[in-house]
C-alpha cells in the first residue's frame, strides 16, 4: 500500500516544475497523502506507548494525585514510596523470584530440548518419523483450556500445587518451538554432519558443537518467545498457586488488583507493573531483530 | 545373533532410529505427560460428573446433551462471537493501513516500527491494568478528552454496551505490531515493478492499493483473519483483570465459563465438556475461514 508507489521514474520527474494544471494538482495530492501516512503512523506510534508512560509515571505518584482530575502526566512531587511499599508491604520480592526462577529453567532447558527434536526432525530418518512431526504440529491448534482443567486435576494428584515443578514442566517443550527448530536447522547442509562423523564426532557432540552454534539465529527468536511467554504466562500459574509465596508476578499483580476493589492505589500497581515489564523492555531492545525475524518466519505463534 | 540377518541398510536405519529418539526423549516425555494424556484425561472427565468432594461419577455423557440446552453456554458462545466479530475485522483492517504506511518511502521506519512492538512485550495483565485507567469513568485519560469535548464522562467497563468494544479496541492496540510485521512480511514481497507499471498505466495511489496490493496480499490477509479469530477465542487474562465477567455478566467469554464452571463452581466434568466445545468450535471456524476466504479469492 506504499501509496506514492516509487514515482520517481525518470520519465515521470521530467519537467517537474512546470508541468500541466493535472500534474500540478496531483502533485499537491501525493504530497497531501504522504502528510496523512505521516500522521497516522506517529499517531499510532506515541499511542503505542503512551500506557507506559503513563504506567512508568504513576508509580512514582503519591496515592492523592494518582486519582486527580484532570489526570497529572509528570507526579507534581515524584516518591518511590510505592516501590517501597511493593517490596516490604507485600510478597512482591517472592513472585519476582518465582518468576525469575520459573523463567530461568524454562529459557535454558525449554530451547534445548526442542532443538534437539528439531534436530532429529530436520537431518535423520526413523520410524513413525512423519506421523509424530504431524501430531507435535497438532498440538498448535488446541487451546490451553482443553488440557488446564484435567492438569489442574493430575496436578493435585500429584500434590504439585504450588510447586515449580508445576509452573515449569508443561513449557519444556512446545510445537512452535520444535517447528521453528526444524525449519532453520534443514537450511544446515548435510556436509558439515557428515565431515564431523568421519572425524570421529559421536551424535550428542555434532549436535552440540556444530547444530547448536549454528542456529544461534532461530535460537534467538525461540529464546525471546519462551522468556515472552513464561515471564507473562498467567493461567496456569494462576489456578495452580493458591499459596501467595509461590505465586508468579503476573499472578501477584493480578490478585493484588483484585483486592483493592473499592479503592485502587494505582501508584502501588503501577510500580509492580513497571518492575515486571522492565526485563521484558530490556530483551526486546536487545533481541528485537530476531523477535520480527521468528514472526516472518513461522507467521504462527499467536 | 539374529541382528545378522537383517540387511546393513536397515541395521543402519534401526540405529539411526534408537540414537533420534534419545534425542526426542526429553520433548516427547514433556508432550505426553503434560500434553497428550491432559487430553485424554479430559475427554474422561468430560463424561463424569465431578465435583472437588466425592469421587467421579460416570453420567453416560450428560454433560453434552446438558451443554446444548444451557443457557449460559449459548450466552458465553454469543458473547465470544460479538467480540471475535468487532476484533477480526478491526484488527485485519487497522493493521494493514499502518503496515502500507510504513512500508512507504518514510523517514525514522526503525524507531516507528520498534514503538509498535512495545506492547506485544508486555503481558494482558500490564495491559488489562493500565487500559482499566484509560477507561476509568472518573479520572482515566479517556473521560477526561470527553469532558474536554464537551460529552458526559462514561467508564467504559462499566457499561453492558461498551465493554466489548472497549476490549476489543485494547486488545487491537496491544497486538498491532504482531499482525503489522506479518503484513510487512507480505508487502516486502510485492515487487516494486507491478507498482511502476501500474502507474505508467494511470493508476493512481487508490487504485494501487485496490488493483495490486489487497489482491497480492490476500494470502496474507487470510492467514491474519485466521489467526486473529484464534486468538479472540482465547481472550481470557486481561478479562480476570478487567472485567470478571462483569458487568452483570456481559464480559462471560467461553473461557470465562470454562473458568468459572471449573475452578469457582468446581464442576469439572462440566468444565471439560465446554473446553472440548470450544476446540471444536474453534477448529469449524478455522476450516469455515479457510474455505469461504479462498473460494471467493479464486478467479
Amino acid at each position: 500500500m506504499s501509496i506514492r508507489g516509487e514515482v520517481s521514474t525518470p520519465e515521470l520527474r521530467i519537467g517537474a516544475g512546470q508541468g500541466t494544471r493535472s500534474e500540478r494538482f496531483n502533485r499537491v495530492l501525493e504530497r497531501a497523502a504522504s502528510f496523512v501516512i505521516y500522521l497516522v503512523v506517529v499517531v499510532f506510534a506515541l499511542l503505542s506507548v503512551f500506557p507506559f508512560f503513563w504506567m512508568f509515571s504513576t508509580s512514582f505518584k503519591d496515592q492523592l494525585s494518582s486519582i486527580a482530575y484532570p489526570p497529572q502526566l509528570i507526579p507534581p512531587e515524584p516518591t518511590l514510596l510505592n516501590y517501597e511499599d511493593l517490596f516490604t508491604g507485600f510478597d512482591y520480592f517472592l513472585w519476582l523470584k518465582n518468576s525469575v526462577i520459573v523463567t530461568g529453567v524454562v529459557l535454558v532447558l525449554g530451547p534445548l530440548f526442542n532443538s534437539m527434536a528439531g534436530y532429529v526432525f530436520a537431518k535423520k530418518n526413523f520410524l513413525f518419523k512423519n506421523v509424530l512431526f504431524v501430531a507435535i504440529l497438532g498440538t498448535l491448534i488446541i487451546p490451553e483450556q482443553v488440557t488446564i482443567v484435567p492438569l489442574f486435576l493430575i496436578f493435585a494428584d500429584w500434590n504439585l500445587h504450588n510447586t515449580y515443578p508445576a509452573l515449569i514442566f508443561p513449557y519444556l517443550a512446545g510445537g512452535f518451538g520444535v517447528f521453528l527448530m526444524r525449519q532453520y536447522m534443514s537450511t544446515i547442509p548435510d556436509d558439515l554432519i557428515d565431515a564431523a562423523r568421519i572425524d570421529g564426532s559421536g551424535e550428542f557432540r555434532i549436535f552440540w558443537q556444530i547444530m547448536l552454534p549454528l542456529s544461534k539465529p532461530a535460537l534467538a527468536a525461540l529464546g525471546v518467545f519462551t522468556f515472552l511467554g513464561s515471564w507473562n504466562n498467567f493461567l496456569l500459574p494462576l489456578i495452580v498457586t493458591t499459596e501467595s509465596e509461590m505465586r508468579t508476578l503476573p499472578v501477584g499483580l493480578a490478585v493484588m488488583d483484585g483486592h483493592m476493589e473499592f479503592q485502587t492505589r494505582w501508584g502501588l500497581i503501577m510500580a509492580g507493573g513497571t518492575v515486571m515489564f522492565a526485563p521484558a523492555l530490556v530483551v526486546y531492545v536487545a533481541f528485537q531483530r530476531y523477535f520480527v525475524q521468528g514472526i516472518a518466519l513461522t507467521g504462527l505463534k499467536g | 545373533m539374529a541382528l545378522n540377518l537383517v540387511p546393513a541398510k536397515h541395521r543402519r536405519f534401526l540405529a539411526e532410529t534408537r540414537s533420534a529418539y534419545l534425542f526426542l526423549l526429553p520433548s516427547l516425555i514433556i508432550f505426553g505427560v503434560f500434553m497428550i494424556y491432559p487430553m485424554l484425561y479430559g475427554f474422561w472427565i468430560s463424561f463424569h460428573r465431578w465435583s472437588l468432594l466425592g469421587e467421579p461419577f460416570f453420567n453416560n455423557g450428560a454433560n453434552y446433551p446438558k451443554l446444548l440446552t444451557d443457557k449460559n453456554f449459548w450466552n458465553s458462545l454469543r458473547i465470544t462471537t460479538v467480540y471475535t466479530a468487532m476484533f477480526v475485522p478491526s484488527i485485519t483492517v487497522v493493521a494493514l493501513i499502518v503496515a502500507g504506511a510504513l512500508n512507504g518511502p518514510i523517514r525514522f521506519k526503525g524507531l516507528l516500527r520498534s514503538l509498535y512492538f512495545v506492547p506485544i512485550m508486555s503481558s494482558a495483565i500490564i495491559v488489562g491494568l493500565c487500559f482499566e485507567w484509560i477507561y476509568n469513568g472518573e479520572v482515566g485519560v479517556l473521560a477526561f478528552l470527553m469532558d474536554w469535548l464537551g460529552f458526559p464522562k462514561v467508564g467504559l467497563l462499566g457499561s453492558k454496551q461498551t465493554v466489548l468494544p472497549a476490549l476489543a479496541a485494547m486488545t487491537v492496540w496491544w497486538v498491532l505490531g504482531y499482525y503489522v510485521t506479518i503484513y510487512l512480511a507480505g508487502l516486502q514481497s510485492i515487487p516494486a515493478h507491478l507498482y511502476e507499471a501500474a502507474r505508467i498505466d494511470g493508476a493512481n495511489g487508490w487504485h494501487l492499493v485496490r488493483y495490486v496490493t489487497v489482491p497480492l496480499m490476500r494470502p496474507i490477509i487470510l492467514l491474519v483473519i485466521v489467526l486473529a479469530t484464534i486468538a479472540s477465542f482465547k481472550i481470557f487474562d486481561a478479562i480476570y483483570v478487567m472485567t470478571y465477567g462483569g458487568p452483570a455478566g456481559a464480559t462471560i467469554v467461553m473461557t470465562w465459563l470454562i473458568f468459572q464452571e471449573a475452578f469457582l463452581n468446581y464442576k469439572f466434568g462440566y468444565a471439560a465438556a465446554i473446553t472440548y466445545a470450544l476446540f471444536v468450535i474453534v477448529l469449524a471456524i478455522t476450516l469455515i475461514e479457510l474455505r469461504v476466504l479462498r473460494a471467493r479469492y479464486e478467479y
